[in-house]
């Protein structure tokens, strides 16, 4: 059955190769399909913060059907892709969502960019996030708040917030993020995608604008488990140019990816899901996906997962501390936004003030603080010995299992604009966190809808196990159906 | 004011810039002074967002050269921190260094104290960081060259251990030998490739705790730094017995007017905030490595001092070679042949000295290598080259650097060694000059010093005159 050419932009990662390969479209008719539906839902979305139309349309026409590579290797010739606005990109605006970056060009690509555009990936734009990653609800970026695709109504989560809208409306298959403290997995979860957070230093960091340089890594937003795993293939493995990038041999999960969970130990903390706090369709979500993996094999393990109340307090100290000093380079002296003033020490002041939103200027106050002298043992120093205890905890516990399900966040997203104190904005990562104080990969995945939106769940492993998670998720995914996805949505009427 | 009441005490601190080919945290070269403004720049050392440190392995060797060299323990885990500021010249608003696990400490270095007796200064530590950008000031304006931006640093920090002025001056001085003996660093001072601070107090006589500090900031020279400490200590002297009272602060030294001055006190005093710098995690420092860069090491800068008088250089010759920092120079040249070094010391003082003295360049300012003086010298004593062709050929290479084969051959400069072609240029003399020839048939054999030195004259540099000189003779006979 012939595709209708507006649907083109709607089709998996790996349809759209296929589709690519049997010159059932182009490169350019993607492309354009592309655009033209991001272009349509862009004013109620906002999930991007810079179009490339020319560069893509330019990109495209270089993929004729005979330089797409034949055969079934994983590669993204011809397929455009999005990029969250911290992974900076040569010669082309790169933001990290900030008034004081609105202007900055960056010389270099990220490592992670080199990769896509070596597979042959069409970079579309740069979407929308949260101010230097810090926020999730999408709401704190210089460039407004983005809109869930599900209901504009609703925050998509952050600080990934852009990434995630476009692939969820079907801009494109396939996006980018960052993930700190959830970055990737919440607004995965609030647009109904597959996002990963890998072990720390599988995917390299160079050429992505640091929040917590100790926790952040790239991955990707999908609508499908396979499409997550292809890209991420793609992206992982050493990188001399990060010294945190680890050189641990990496083996591509996509091979594996149909291999089930027969035979798993896969662990979860009823206690938890009674918590307080914990919406019941986020609770009742992991029970089901329990279920499932029981069904298909699995052996299920009632765990108590360790350390989560410390967890916010920990992760807030030590990110907060990281952001305080990587956001110095932002003076205005070499580049960035300058507000000149009567002498150095006012120019830095106003460059600053003016420049950075409210939530960086508090993250910058409370990690310069706790790491002033006097303060430093009590803050720093005892939220690092907190996190080296996650690490040991969860290394321990995952030794013993294949996968930890919890869920991804305790309550679905909330409405834009809705006021929360930072306190209780916070509290909303105390389940992804974990995955980044310990080190170790986290997915986020589908698993239904109720209301009308989509319920993610979670999953951990130990480290290096990315492809023990992609099989579980994969495992899931046959058995759930979201029903009136944004992204089989016809283009909206109306607009331009 | 009576001094003598008094205990000085002074501990220095000193940063060198490391003689790496390539900056501390990213493969940008790493010659801020001989390249262009901000064109020895990248994303790294820029600080753009996104960008990565990774160590430079050789800027660590040469840390455990100095280490070793200055007989401090190595650390086998070391670990950089970031320490935060904010200044134009600092790009990233934070300097990575290290705070908690230097490198290297616990060494000494050893003087002549003021008694006379040889005395060891201990080391606290030694550790790795990097440089900041340079700035300067033009009217209003500043401007920043971010060429030096992440040069490979090393702080050399003693503990206060030091009894005088001269004591330190002793110290830097020794220690810069050492560092230039070795290779870590070229440590020219006019080019801020050393740079001294001094901590000063005094206590009176007994006491048991020091007395309050100030610290001299970055003095021009060793000499400077020693006048701003015996200034400093009579001017603590004369707070002291004025009934005022001592600040802890930062002072600066006036040359013109002999006196230091206050730059920043206490209270001004950074908070560095100093934290474990995420993007580096530990460094590993394998025992093994250590072993076989001491190994590597050349002999002790005191022994290969002794040693020279052992070769039979004459204790004016090691003196002009400290003088113009060419024993570290010395030693590599001869490294592959120790029983050549009074040659090549001879050449040093003899032709190079003489160079840096005609083109106003100090040999560490020069293109010349060690192995191209060493090659060059061979050659003139092999005879491959005359002793004019010498002096061209060295002159070359201290200006343009370059292997003293290839510079000798482009420039001709190897002697004529083909007899045939010799002949051939006196054949040539003979047949312009038939009368003098015929002059010296008849006896007049004065003229036979001008054939020589207009077929000399017609060979250039490349004439070795022993051998035009025979070859001239014997033609003469046969004319």
């Amino acid at each position: 059955m012939p595709i209708a050419k507006e649907s083109y932009a709607s089709l998996t990662l790996e349809e759209t190769l296929a589709g690519l390969r049997a010159g059932s479209f182009t490169a350019s008719d993607l492309v354009g399909a592309a655009l033209a539906r991001i272009e349509r839902f862009e004013p109620a979305i906002n999930a991007m913060v810079t179009l490339d139309d020319a560069g893509a349309k330019a990109a495209a026409a270089r993929w004729s059907r005979d330089a797409i590579p034949a055969g079934d290797a994983p590669n993204l010739s011809g397929v455009p892709v999005a990029l969250k606005d911290n992974i900076m990109t040569r010669g082309f605006r790169t933001t990290c969502g900030s008034k004081i970056l609105a202007n900055f060009v960056p010389p270099y690509d990220a490592a992670t960019v080199e990769k896509l555009r070596a597979a042959g990936a069409i970079i579309v734009g740069k979407a929308n996030m949260d101010e230097f990653a810090m926020g999730s609800t999408g709401e704190n970026s210089a460039f407004g708040a983005t809109r869930n695709p599900w209901n504009p109504e609703l925050v998509t989560g952050g600080s990934s917030s852009g990434s995630a809208a476009v692939v969820a409306y079907g801009g494109v298959p396939a996006a980018l993020g960052t993930d700190t403290g959830g970055s990737i997995r919440q607004p995965a979860a609030f647009c109904g995608l597959v996002g990963m957070k890998a072990t720390y230093g599988r995917v390299s960091r160079s050429g992505v604008g640091a929040l917590g340089s100790s926790l952040d890594q790239v991955g990707p937003l999908t609508r499908t488990v396979r499409d997550n795993a292809l890209l991420y293939d793609l992206i992982a493995g050493h990188d001399p140019s990060d010294s945190t990038s680890l050189e641990q041999p990496f083996t591509p999960t996509l091979g594996e990816i149909e291999d089930g969970v027969k035979g798993f130990r896969i662990a979860y903390d009823p206690g938890l899901l009674e918590s307080e706090g914990v919406h019941r369709a986020h609770a009742d979500a992991v029970r089901a996906v329990v279920a499932m993996v029981k069904d298909a094999g699995a052996e299920v393990a009632e765990v108590s997962l360790p350390l989560v109340k410390y967890g916010v307090a920990a992760y807030y100290i030590i990110c907060a501390c990281e952001a305080s000093t990587n956001l110095a380079r932002f003076d205005g002296v070499r580049y960035s936004v300058r507000e000149t003033g009567a002498d150095m020490w006012d120019t830095y002041s106003k460059t600053r003030g003016l420049g950075f939103g409210e939530e960086v200027k508090r993250r910058i106050m409370m990690g310069s603080y706790a790491l002033s002298s006097g303060y430093y043992d009590a803050y720093y120093l005892k939220a690092a010995k907190v996190r080296r205890l996650f690490a040991t905890e969860y290394e321990k516990l995952l030794s013993g299992v294949d996968a930890v399900l919890l869920p991804v966040t305790p309550a679905p997203p909330r409405p834009i604009g809705q006021k929360c104190t930072p306190l209780e904005c916070y509290l909303g990562d105390v389940f992804t966190l974990v995955a980044n104080m310990a080190g170790i990969p986290a997915l986020a995945f589908p698993v239904g809808a109720h209301d009308g939106l989509p319920v993610g769940v979670q999953a951990m492993a130990g480290y290096f196990r990315e492809s023990a998670l992609y099989r579980l998720a994969r495992t899931v995914e046959k058995n759930v159906k979201l029903p009136d996805a944004p992204w089989a949505r016809p283009i909206p009427e109306g607009g331009k | 004011m009576s001094e003598r009441k008094y205990v000085t005490t002074v501990g220095v601190e000193v940063h060198v810039e490391l003689a790496t080919r390539t900056k501390m945290f990213c493969s940008c070269l790493n010659a801020p002074q001989d390249v262009p403004p901000n064109t020895a720049v990248c994303p790294v050392c820029l600080g753009l967002p996104g960008s990565l440190p990774v160590i430079n392995r050789e800027a660590v060797r040469l840390g455990v050269v100095a280490a070793l060299a200055l007989n401090c323990a190595v650390n086998d885990r070391i670990w950089f921190e970031r320490k935060n500021y904010m200044y134009p010249d600092l790009v990233k608003g934070y300097q990575i260094s290290q705070i908690v696990s230097p490198l290297g400490g616990n060494g000494w270095l050893a003087i002549i104290g003021d008694d006379g007796e040889e005395k060891r200064i201990l080391i606290n530590r030694v550790h790795l960081e990097e440089d900041t950008a340079r700035l300067s000031h033009a009217g209003d304006n500043s401007l920043i060259d971010v060429n030096r931006s992440g040069a490979p640093l090393m702080e050399i920090v003693t503990e206060p251990v030091m009894r005088s002025g001269r004591e330190a001056e002793e110290y830097v001085r020794k220690l810069r030998a050492i560092l230039v003996y070795n290779g870590v660093s070229r440590c020219r001072i006019q080019r801020g490739e050393m740079r001294v601070e001094a901590n000063v107090s005094i206590a009176p006589e007994g006491a048991t705790r020091l007395g309050v500090r100030t610290e001299i900031k970055n003095q021009a020279g060793f000499n400077h730094m020693r006048s701003a400490v015996e200034y400093e200590v009579r001017r603590h002297a004369g707070v002291i017995e004025s009934g005022g009272t001592l600040h802890q602060e930062t002072r600066g030294w006036d040359d013109a007017n002999q006196r230091t001055f206050v730059q920043r006190s206490k209270e001004d005093a950074h908070d560095y905030r100093y934290f474990p710098e995420p993007d580096l995690p530990p460094l590993k420092i394998d025992p093994a490595w250590v072993k076989e860069i001491g190994a590597g090491m050349a002999t002790g800068y005191e022994d290969y001092v002794r040693g020279l008088l052992d070769h039979g250089l004459s204790p004016a010759d090691i003196e002009a070679l400290s003088r113009n920092d060419a024993l570290g120079f010395l030693r590599l040249a001869a490294a592959d042949m120790p029983e050549k070094t009074p040659l090549f010391a001879k050449r040093l003082v003899k032709d190079v000295f003489a160079l840096a003295n005609s083109t106003a360049m100090a040999l560490d300012e020069s293109k010349l290598r060690p192995a191209a003086f060493r090659d060059a010298a061979l050659l003139l004593e092999n005879g491959k080259i005359a002793a004019e062709g010498f002096r061209t050929l060295l002159d070359l290479l201290y200006r343009e650097g370059g292997a003293a084969e290839q510079v000798a051959r482009g420039n001709q400069l190897f002697v004529e060694t083909d007899h045939g072609a010799v002949e051939e240029a006196i054949r040539k003399v003979f047949a312009g000059n038939a009368a003098m020839v015929a002059e010296f048939k008849a006896g007049k054999t004065a003229v036979r010093n001008a054939l020589l030195g207009r077929t000399m004259k017609a060979l250039g540099k490349k004439a070795d005159p022993r051998v035009v000189s025979g070859l001239l003779d014997e033609a003469l006979k046969n004319a």
